[in-house]
């Protein structure tokens, strides 16, 4: 019953994100004809100078091959973001407190620790499929524009969006947990996703410390062998996030 | 013959960061009886039932229910399998229906008793394919008591069951109460503003104060005990003393001297007649004038 | 329904309960062997506390005035007319015992006394022409 009540709480913030990731996702992809010979013009015009000029280069550079067009676009950027806003979205009220019902769930039988837990599985689960099911539309739907997406492509990059995302999944967890509010913790979680994207773009370097190449998959992408270190690590790190929540959770008063 | 204690708390002690809910509590529910909690707003009763819930951790001091501590989560759920609790915000999930939620709680009970459930349903009124946020008021404190009366619970714990209900429905709602203590020997401990009610139904009270019980006992025995004794004298009633100890409070009015007691009337009236009255009379006490009188007095 | 206890009345119900009974029993509204309503039944007719009910048939049939059948129910005792009898005399004893006594401190005589209540017997009589 748990877990249909956790369905019941999160179907609307499923079913949006996943129509909203999947849109923009074959957006993107469908319109690769498009963009290429816009790039192709681009191109002949000559290469563009300024201070942007290495990021529009490289930008142009990973369309050339639809593999790294949808690698960019799709992944690096629209669901980077996409997936995140709806992982902040879910863990936000995963602390009980401001659902209605709060008092009554509490009184339940049911120790706090297994309501987070299935809570949490639930919510995985749901997010698992934001990552996966508009990568596989995209390569359902790349014969249509004469293009192909791999299947293992859909599938690593989808394990690899999860995986590192239930970083910030039990980050806003924590931050519900602790703050009692509604927005601060979505507000404070999504202003560091934003941060890291933004940030790690810039300064590569930064990558090694947030989770976002891990879950763009970057080394994957570039070199077809998994971020194994970083999918060690950013789990254990939400872990022992996730472990605190529970804590704070359990000791609060409802 | 002495019950078994169902709820007992001990010193129970609940600071909030500015405020002090619980200064102390200390409280004995026997087994079987129907325990009314009186207290003002902000006393601390729905922070007591609270914590006997597993809700809310207390600061200091023990609570336990069936023998088992209420603070500790492992006991608390123990508490919580045999313990059918009703929040005074009627907290439910708003968008299920009736019938959904009816269905969803007896999963987490293994002692449901869906028949009563049914006749609840039919003799509450109650629409089963409507959503809890569009039911009236009465309707939806009807639900949450079925919710709590159909698990097959020992213990009721009840904050403010009447309260916003109209006369037909709090009645209602009290004849289920006592149909389902008649039959099923469930323990009640509920609060209520209702002085009346409790009056009605209960047979032990407990009057909270700022954090404390300030009165506890069977209605019966409070009843015998408390009186008040009216004076009448020939001239201005004297200002005496009075040095029985059951002595609450007297009051002065011209000829009249009227002795607030918590016992010993006969006492009184014997150390009043040396006082010469022309008249000694007893009488009876409310449960409501207890009730301001202890209250008042505090404040 | 036979009986209506006054919650708010500070006197506790289950002395008023037995009150009713032993005041139907008086004046024949219950018979001697008659039924009286089963505890759970009668507490939720009345709405109140059916520990209430039940204290006070235990203190009816320990005064004699009912009987408690197990597993049928509570029944008027065959000498319950009687038993009531004698306990109005004795509480009418009691009383003008107490009124004696109060006359005698002030000063009354006997014989006093004597006259005074045939006085106020006559009075009543001549009032309502009743005799009892």
């Amino acid at each position: 019953m748990l877990w249909y009540k956790a369905w019941l709480d999160t179907r609307w913030r499923f079913l949006i994100g996943l129509a909203l990731i999947i849109c923009t996702a074959l957006g993107n992809a469908l319109t690769y004809p498009t963009v290429q010979g816009i790039l192709e013009e681009a191109s002949r015009n000559g290469s563009p100078n300024g201070p942007l000029a290495s990021e529009i280069n490289l930008a142009v550079q990973l369309s050339s091959s639809f593999r790294g067009y949808v690698w960019d676009q799709v992944v690096h950027h629209n669901m980077y973001y996409l997936w995140t806003l709806f992982a902040v979205l879910l863990a936000a009220d995963g602390a009980l407190s401001q659902r209605t019902g709060a008092l009554f769930t509490l009184s339940l039988p049911v120790s706090r620790r297994r309501l987070c837990a299935v809570r949490a599985a639930a919510d995985l689960l749901e997010l698992g499929l934001l990552a996966l099911l508009p990568l596989l539309a995209v390569t359902l739907t790349a014969p249509a524009v004469g293009h192909s997406y791999a299947l293992a492509d859909a599938l690593i990059h989808a394990i690899h969006m999860l995986i590192g995302g239930t970083f910030f999944y039990c980050l806003t967890l924590l931050l519900a947990a602790v703050f009692e509010d509604r927005w601060r913790p979505i507000l404070l979680a999504l202003a560091l996703a934003i941060f890291s994207g933004v940030s790690t773009e810039f300064m590569p370097a930064l990558a090694a410390f947030s989770p976002v190449g891990v879950m763009t998959g970057e080394s994957y992408f570039h070199t077809g062998a998994p971020a194994w270190t970083g999918l060690l690590i950013w789990p254990a790190v939400a872990a022992s996030l996730f472990f605190c929540a529970v804590r704070r959770i359990e000791d609060r008063d409802y | 013959m002495t019950e078994p204690i169902i709820i007992k708390t001990v010193g129970l002690k609940k600071q909030y960061q500015d405020v002090t809910a619980l200064d102390g509590l200390n409280l004995s529910v026997p087994s079987g009886s129907i325990y009314g909690l009186l207290g003002r707003n902000g006393a601390g009763k729905t922070t007591a039932m609270k914590t006997l819930m597993g809700l809310v951790r207390p600061t200091a001091g023990t609570a336990q229910v069936f023998g088992l501590a209420a603070d500790q989560s492992a006991t608390s759920i123990l508490i919580r399998q045999r313990t059918g609790f009703v929040s005074d915000e009627r907290d439910l999930y708003e968008s299920m229906t009736v019938a959904d939620l009816i269905a969803f709680t007896a999963a987490f009970y293994p002692r449901w008793r869906a028949d009563m459930a049914a006749r609840y349903v039919r003799s509450f009124d109650l629409p089963q394919s409507r959503a809890v946020k569009a039911l009236s008021r009465g309707a939806r404190t009807k639900l949450a008591l079925l919710l709590a009366l159909c698990r097959g619970a020992e213990l009721l714990i009840l904050d403010e069951a009447t309260s916003g209900l109209d006369p037909v429905a709090a009645e209602e709602v009290l004849q289920a109460l006592i149909s389902h203590v008649a039959n099923e020997g469930t323990t009640v401990f509920f609060s209520s503003h209702q002085i009346a009610e409790v009056e009605q139904i209960a047979d032990h009270v407990a009057i909270i104060d700022r954090g404390r019980a300030v009165l506890e006992g069977a209605l019966d025995d409070l009843r015998e005990a408390y009186r008040r004794v009216e004076l009448v004298f020939e001239g201005d009633a004297p200002a005496t003393q009075f040095h029985s100890p059951g002595v609450v409070r007297v009051e002065r009015r011209g000829r009249a001297l009227s002795v607030f007691a918590s016992s010993g009337a006969e006492q009184i009236i014997e150390e009043a007649r040396s006082l010469g009255p022309v008249s000694a009379e007893t009488h009876h006490v409310t449960l409501k004038e207890v009730f301001l009188e202890l209250i008042s007095r505090e404040g | 329904m036979l009986f209506r206890p006054n919650p708010a009345s500070g006197v506790p119900i289950y002395l008023q309960l037995i009150e009713q009974v032993k005041h139907a029993v008086e004046t024949g509204a219950l018979r001697p062997g008659e039924q009286l309503p089963g505890i759970r039944p009668l507490s939720e007719e009345l709405v109140i506390n059916p520990n209430t009910v039940a204290k006070a048939y235990r203190e009816l049939e320990h005064e004699g005035i009912i009987e408690l059948r197990q597993g049928a129910g509570a029944f008027v005792a065959a000498h319950a007319g009687a038993l009531r009898q004698t306990e109005k005399l004795r509480g009418a004893r009691t009383v003008v015992a107490a009124a004696v006594k109060q006359l005698r401190a002030r000063g009354v005589t006997d014989q006093e006394i004597r006259r005074l209540y045939e006085a106020a017997l006559a009075a009543i009589r001549g009032k309502d022409g009743s005799n009892d």
